[in-house]
């Protein structure tokens, strides 16, 4: 066990990863990352880079990724809305990296030292066009670890950037950490073409589980990356069968991570009060659910690891008990429309949402659930940021009742 | 809301430059060690380099859900600034042990803190004149919290303190954590300290072994890490854990 902050674990776990690259602009509140891969990478044989911002930053890294390293780079959200071009290129290009942004609050410059969950839709639509994105959401110390670890597993067995999402909180939490071997089978491997070089070769060509093969960059092989809609040769096509199905090849691939990536059900089996939390609010979360059990409620949390691709069955099977839900997130309600998506019409759902820069107590939390328990159907509300959203929803006869969200300020 | 009572939470406070975050890493680090689960939270925005700054400290027997709290069982203060920002407001509150420096911080309209159930100590004289570095006085202290708190054993935290300097202050420091330990096992034979937990007990805090502040001594409690050293054990409050 070794007392470390979250933003170390992410370094120690990009390390443990193999991680031998990582180009970066120190940027509040992820820095530690980028300080301790500076200390730790050159003692492993790696390239430590500190960029002139965040597009050179991500440039690099997809330039080291394409020439076969494991490469990663770590920022917030002022560098992370920088980075949406790239991301959108190395997802287009099937190049794999880790990606990780530390959340702090804004829009723009924000508040820089403080935590937030605002980033949750920039991560899947920050970057233009359809793409599909892969994010996970560590909760604590260990789990920084443990998902880096999984993020880089993911990016190369599935080739496309994975963004590591989390807030200040848990990136400057010190907690005990274990920080064991990875598994092999965790850490996947990068397909890579066994075709021969030569006139025939087809980079772009996708293997059984729809992941292009690239050779590494100075392997004998001549291809081309672009941005551009690329047909197998890599070469710019506007055909559009060839652009549709590569599109759709891309998000079915991005798919395999809902089954590889769990999220946490605590007391689930018999809740009709469920918690959705995720990030440094799932802490908050559990402890609620503890307090509410303890007045004898059937309260259970819903946690989700993986963010994007949703994972619409899993989340619909955990709240087929379900009555009331609360979708709790430190943002003015973003994952909560995911939730809503899912569970329109089945249950009762009452966001609790707080911006600004605190974060939700677990007193809040419980004070919520309780209001909600009184007066379900009742649009009160939402104590903490004073607006209401409320969903109106036939739980009596199941049936299907049209949707309507409506937002008080 | 009611107390965890497996859990103790300290908050640590002073100003930027002290070595308030560095003696909240040392208890919890020592924690882990003893087998305990720990979790430290330390402000970070610009307050930290300067102002008043604080370091959340939980330390608990089994795995920590929400590492943050709002009312700490504990709170130290070592400047003026951070009594005025955390220290003030958890004055006459039966529920929250205060512990202060005597000379650093000056409590308006107090003139004896002692007689408030407050723990008034010299840790930063003790630095200066008896280890002859202001440095070590985040350790002096780190040490003295250990004393109060029952959850780490003085052997522990003078290792981690050592292991955390730099060369040329390994002694200093591994001299200031036995010192500090020292200087609050001292008060707590000499005084009653009149804190209560949240259920309306009159707590004599370790001073005559029973333990009766939420969650503090706590975690010292019963069988496991930690036991033999338990200073004048006995008596301990049934306390869950």
């Amino acid at each position: 066990m070794r007392l470390i902050q979250g933003n170390e674990a992410c370094a120690e776990g990009a390390i443990a990863a193999g991680c031998r690259f990582f180009a970066g602009y120190p940027i509040s509140p992820s820095s530690e990352i980028a300080e301790a891969m500076a200390r730790m990478l050159p003692r492993h044989g790696g390239v430590f880079l500190q960029a002139e911002d965040e597009l050179a930053s991500l440039g690099a890294v997809l330039g080291a990724a394409l020439g076969g390293t494991k490469a990663m780079t770590a920022t917030s959200g002022p560098g992370f809305s920088l980075m949406q071009e790239h991301i959108g290129y190395g997802y287009l290009a099937e190049i794999p990296c880790v990606v990780v942004d530390v959340m702090r609050g804004g829009p723009s410059t924000g508040l820089p030292t403080q935590p937030s969950q605002g980033d949750v839709m920039q991560a899947q639509w920050g970057s233009h066009g359809d793409r599909a994105a892969v994010v996970l959401a560590p909760v604590g110390v260990q789990e920084v670890y443990d998902l880096t670890i999984q993020a880089f597993g993911l990016s190369e067995t599935l080739r496309m950037p994975v963004t590591l999402l989390y807030d200040e909180v848990v990136g400057h939490m010190r907690e005990g950490v274990d920080l064991a071997i990875p598994d092999p089978m965790t850490l996947g491997g990068r397909p890579r073409s066994s075709q021969p070089a030569g006139p025939s070769f087809r980079p772009y060509k996708a293997n059984a589980t729809g992941v292009a093969e690239l050779p590494d960059f100075g392997r004998g092989y001549r291809f081309h990356v672009t941005g551009l809609m690329h047909d197998e040769r890599g070469f710019p096509t506007t055909d559009t069968s060839v652009v549709a199905a590569l599109l759709e090849r891309l998000e079915n691939k991005a798919q395999a991570a809902k089954d590889l990536v769990m999220p946490e059900a605590y007391l689930m089996d018999d809740a009709t009060l469920v918690l959705v939390a995720y990030g440094i609010t799932g802490r908050t979360a559990k402890a609620a659910v503890d307090t509410l059990r303890s007045r004898g409620i059937r309260a259970g949390l819903w946690r989700p690891r993986l963010l994007w691709p949703a994972q619409d069955e899993m989340l619909r099977g955990a709240l087929q008990n379900a009555e009331m839900v609360v979708v709790a997130e430190m943002n003015r309600g973003q994952w909560a429309r995911e939730v809503e998506r899912v569970a329109a019409g089945s249950v009762i759902l009452r966001p609790l949402l707080k911006a600004g820069g605190a974060t939700i107590t677990t007193e809040e939390m419980v004070g919520h659930a309780l209001d909600m328990l009184e007066a379900p159907d009742i649009a009160s509300p939402d104590r903490v940021s004073g607006r209401t959203t409320e969903l109106y929803a036939n739980i009596s006869s199941g049936s299907a009742v049209a949707l309507e969200s409506k937002v008080v300020e | 809301m009611e107390r965890d009572r497996s859990r103790v939470n300290v908050r640590l406070t002073g100003s930027g430059g002290q070595g308030i975050a560095l003696a909240a890493t040392v208890l919890a680090e020592a924690a882990l060690d003893s087998g305990l689960y720990a979790t430290m939270l330390q402000e970070y925005g610009p307050e930290a380099r300067g102002g008043a700054t604080k370091a959340d400290l939980s330390l608990a027997r089994s795995p920590i859900a929400n590492p943050q709290f709002q009312v700490p069982d504990l709170c130290l203060a070592i400047s003026d600034k951070a009594w005025t920002r955390f220290g003030q407001e958890l004055i006459g509150r039966k529920d929250v042990g205060l512990v202060t420096d005597r000379d650093r911080v000056v409590i308006p309209g107090v003139s004896d803190p002692t007689e408030m159930g407050i723990i008034s100590l010299p840790f930063d004289e003790a630095a200066k004149l008896q280890i002859g570095a202001k440095v070590v006085t985040n350790m002096i202290c780190a040490a003295s919290l250990a004393r109060l708190i029952e959850a780490v054993p003085l052997d522990g935290v003078a290792k981690v303190a050592e292991r955390r300097s730099p060369a040329a202050f390994k002694d200093k420091n591994r001299q200031a954590t036995q010192l500090g330990w020292q200087m609050m096992d001292e008060y707590l034979s000499v005084h009653v300290l009149p804190w209560r937990s949240s259920e309306g007990e009159v707590g004599v805090l370790a001073a005559g072994g029973d333990v009766a502040i939420a969650g503090v001594g706590a975690l010292g409690a019963g069988s496991g890490a930690g036991e033999d050293w338990i200073h004048k054990g006995g008596g301990r409050s049934a306390l869950r854990s």
